[in-house]
């Protein structure tokens, strides 16, 4: 039991502590609707979010988000976008997308992503913002890529390219090369309906240099095989920093589903791009992750299933390894989801590493140190539940299930207005080692129905349970469906016990390596670790195997080892065994500061002993 | 007067909404160009405010900076906007200015803009100002007909395509499908519809009073059901319903697109219009209002 004076000591140190650390976000919800839209009314579904990686305090959502609070034709000729400059803590609506004044929806399906070139914007410091949708601006709905050199300064994003016919769910992945340049996916359906030759209708539309002043954009089709008529509905892609690209849809949609999953290994530049991977069973393009599927249809809680539901998410420390997530049928009426992986590069896949029963929206990211995180919404005793789990072991396989509860709201009331009631999607995406995401929701105020420290931007009461669109709170509002900003914080404990141990005063400082192929391919041969280090940043790199016995300290090599174009400088030579993993845990230079996590470049080799 | 004005916008965006312009005028008697700067601002502007400034070179938005190009004022009246953030009477906004430093605290003004950020408080990028109290007392009673001008704007642009404008009753609704069975053609789709998929629904509807065109004593409208989120907001039409329909044939694009629904094959079968729009079924009370459309585009061309 600690006495008074032990306790003052004690949050001394964690005061004390708190001023060292780095400005981290705690666990956060926030419901994004903004005080001065206090009177909206909207069913605001299918969320996306965008976290600019050069500043996580700057980020991009939207939704389906009118001008108007009753959902009404538009009165404007530009749709909404949430934008925030405090991470999440508030937000404001910023009139940016194109629509068309008098359209009956101010934008169509719609995703963002940030790539990490500054745009170089007068106003803000930000990177640029990329975004397809299904634009209501002209007729049609085409499918439009979108720009903007500074959301925040709320000017209309600019159309870099327009894709007519039978188009949807553009889904956005912007990512900047070593060479500057940033490489733009927009994943889209390109001709549903039995409009596209042969049936093949994934297709990413693809910029190798987005921010160019008048980028050039190609259609590459990623299906490789003919089928009945369509693929699924959403094409969705993952780069990483060394140019691999993979992406995932759903073969042959409208006859014998497949989850399928295609790699690049350039960019998606080449001759025949997207083609690297190929099934066994057919040599062809694209590998089979599941055999058939029964997808879900009819409606689970007001929503409409089968629309969607594919995420993918390729670890940022290593192409190697990439998770999928996807739904199918759970009968009539229900849905469930899976989640696999791959360690090689898509070649082989996992079985289920985890499976929800009358769940849908799967989205998967993948944290800089390893982490991933599953965000789900399943319905459950009449009410939607929104989860977010976390991969709670060394290699990423288990799952802390169900997860964190994020918001457990009615799913009868209110009555849906539109479909989709919350979305054909959810969105997740990593911010440094913690999970950032978006999800739609009821908004009655009942704190009991959120995850602890919700917060309300629009007028509520909670006490009395009630929504107001005046701050007086004389004038009720009838609850709706609005958008929830959520950040969770993940460390080096997600992964395990031992390390939680070593690092606990500075997690940030401690990065997690494992791959089960160290010891699967080779049990005999060892491991050299090579990292790259900025030399007067540290005074020291101590290493410690997962079961919490230094292993030893990283030496300076006399000549650096070149890799794709990385310069490693230090080292450590480790004999692994089944299941070990292994953290750097740096110790900082006196008077530096990382501007975020300790995430060093870092190469492993097998090497025979 | 002082009028901070500057014209913006294509030739043919602005002609058109003159012509709604103009006919709000014209319906109401009086002459065009008495007020046209206040017109002209009105078009392109979603908010219209009366308002004093509270502070010059003020915001009160954290992501708009404030410079001499900002204001902080309080609104006294709307006369148009409050769909957008409901009625801000008696609240503060922040406005950026169509002419830098033009306003000091204290002054008032009318303010034409269109939101910029909607946060803690509103945000509108000014397409101008009328800071005379003369000028915009003169303004005012005008502003409120362009206003309805610019609401008028999509019904405008919607009659400006139609086949057929006409008020009538509608007799019967059935699934096109449906409709198809009746014609002998096989069911459209070879598989499950999209998600985007209209669900379309065949309408009879009887001709009460033909407005433009030659409609016959029925006409055939096709309409959409569906309620995603792409067609939500077009009218569905229901048995006995009396209102004014303003028709359309297919476009190209939209034949193209539509083939595989089996649309495409039934109109080409028999004569029929589609309603695609919110602005393509209007309540009965708004037949006036159709009229003095119709007439005013003609006018002007």
């Amino acid at each position: 039991m600690s006495t008074p004076r032990h306790r003052s000591f004690a949050a001394f140190t964690v005061l004390a502590l708190s001023l060292c650390l780095p400005a981290f976000a705690a666990d956060r919800l926030v419901n994004m609707t903004p005080n001065s839209r206090s009177g909206e009314t909207n069913q605001d579904a299918e969320p996306t979010i965008a976290v600019d990686p050069n500043d996580f305090k700057r980020m991009a959502g939207a939704a389906f988000t009118w001008d108007n609070l009753t959902g009404g034709p538009m009165v404007t000729a530009a749709a909404p976008i949430f934008v925030s400059t405090d991470r999440g803590l508030t937000w404001a609506l910023a009139n940016v997308v194109p629509s068309k004044i008098g359209a009956g929806f101010p934008t169509g399906d719609i995703t963002l992503s940030f790539s990490s070139t500054p745009s170089g914007a007068s106003g803000h410091k930000t990177s640029w913002l990329y975004g397809g949708t299904l634009s209501s601006a002209t007729a049609g709905r085409p499918m439009t890529v979108l720009r903007s050199q500074d959301p925040f300064s709320s000017t209309l994003m600019t159309t870099l390219d327009t894709r007519t016919g039978n188009v949807d769910q553009p889904h956005t992945s912007a990512k900047t090369s070593a060479a500057s340049q940033d490489k733009l996916y927009v994943g889209f359906n390109n001709g549903y309906g039995c409009g596209a030759p042969s049936g093949r209708t994934s297709t990413i539309d693809v910029s190798q240099d987005a921010a160019a002043a008048a980028p050039t954009l190609t259609l590459d089709v990623i299906e490789a095989r003919n089928t009945a008529c369509q693929d699924g509905f959403a094409q969705v892609a993952a780069a990483h920093s060394d140019g691999t690209v993979y992406a995932a849809f759903l073969h042959d949609w409208s006859s014998s589903p497949r989850l399928v999953v295609v790699r690049d290994d350039k960019w998606g530049t080449g001759a025949t791009p997207f083609a690297a991977l190929t099934d066994p069973s057919d040599s062809v393009a694209g590998r089979y992750v599941t055999t058939a599927l029964t997808l879900a249809s009819g409606f689970m809680g007001q929503n409409r299933l089968g629309a969607s539901n594919v995420s993918i998410a390729v670890d940022p420390g290593n192409s190697d390894r990439v998770y999928v997530a996807w739904g199918d049928s759970n009968g009539a009426n229900s849905e469930t989801i899976h989640v696999r992986r791959s360690v090689n590069r898509g070649v082989d896949w996992s079985s289920d590493l985890m499976t929800v029963t009358g769940a849908m929206n799967p989205q998967v990211a993948i944290d800089d140190i390893g982490i991933v995180g599953v965000l789900y919404q399943s319905v459950s005793g009449g009410k939607w539940e929104t989860r977010l789990a976390r991969s709670n072991n060394m290699d990423a396989t288990t799952f802390a299930t169900p997860g964190t509860l994020l918001a457990k709201q009615s799913a009868t009331t209110p009555t849906a207005t539109y479909s989709p009631y919350i979305g054909d999607y959810a969105s997740l995406v990593a911010a440094g080692s913690n999970f950032v995401g978006m999800f739609c929701a009821s908004n009655y105020p009942d704190k009991a129905n959120f995850m602890s420290g919700v917060t309300f931007q629009r007028e509520v009461d909670w006490a009395a349970h009630k929504l107001y669109s005046d701050a007086a709170h004389t004038k009720v509002v009838a609850p709706s469906i609005d958008p929830y900003f959520f950040e969770i914080n993940t460390s080096i404990c997600n992964k395990t016990p031992f390390f939680c141990n070593i690092c606990k005063l500075k997690p940030y400082l401690c990065y997690p390596i494992f791959d089960p192929l160290w010891f699967l391919k080779c049990p005999m041969c060892g491991i050299d670790i090579l990292v790259k280090l900025e030399d007067d940043s540290y005074r020291q790199v101590t290493v410690y195997d997962s079961l919490g016995k230094k292993a030893g300290t990283l030496k300076r090599l006399s000549e650096p080892v070149v890799e794709k174009g990385v310069s490693y400088n230090y080292k450590i030579s480790l004999q692994p065994k089944e299941g070990l993993g292994y953290v750097l845990k740096a110790e900082l230079a006196a008077g530096k500061k990382l501007p975020g996590n300790f995430t060093p470049p870092v190469m492993v080799k097998q090497v025979e002993r | 007067m002082k009028n901070i004005w500057r014209p913006r916008g294509p030739v043919s965006r602005r002609l058109l909404i003159a012509a709604a312009a103009v006919s709000a005028l014209l319906a109401s008697g009086r002459a065009p160009g008495q007020d046209d700067d206040a017109a002209a601002l009105t078009e392109r502007s979603a908010i219209v405010v009366r308002a004093k400034v509270v502070k010059a070179n003020a915001s009160n938005e954290p992501m708009v900076a404030a410079s001499p190009g900002t204001a902080v004022i309080r609104i006294t009246k709307m006369y148009a906007g409050s769909e957008i953030a409901g009625d801000q009477t008696g609240k503060t906004a922040t406005v950026i200015l169509s002419r830098p430093g033009s306003l000091k605290a204290g002054q008032e003004a009318t303010f034409f803009g269109n939101p910029r950020f909607m946060g803690k408080t509103l945000t509108i990028a000014d397409e101008g100002e009328i800071a005379s109290r003369d000028a915009a007392s003169r303004a005012a009673p005008s502003i409120e007909r362009h206003v309805q001008a610019r609401r008028d704007k999509p019904v405008v642009e919607r009659l400006a395509s139609a086949t057929l404008v006409f008020r009538g009753v509608v007799e019967t609704v059935r699934p096109l499908a449906a409709a198809d069975a009746a014609t002998g053609e096989s069911k459209p789709y070879p598989t499950r519809p999209s998600e985007h998929d209209p669900d379309w629904q065949v309408a009879t509807v009887k001709v009460v009073k033909p407005l433009r065109g030659e409609a016959g004593p029925v006409v055939t409208v096709v309409f959409p059901a569906s309620r995603d989120i792409v067609w939500f907001n077009v009218p569905k039409l229901r048995q006995g319903q009396d209102s004014i329909f303003i028709t359309h044939a297919l476009s190209p694009e939209e034949a193209a697109r539509h083939r595989a629904s089996g649309l495409v094959a039934f109109m080409d079968k028999q004569p029929a219009h589609v309603i695609i729009e919110p602005s393509d079924v209007l309540p009965p009370g708004d037949e006036a209002r159709v009229r003095g459309l119709l007439s005013a585009p003609k006018e002007v061309k």
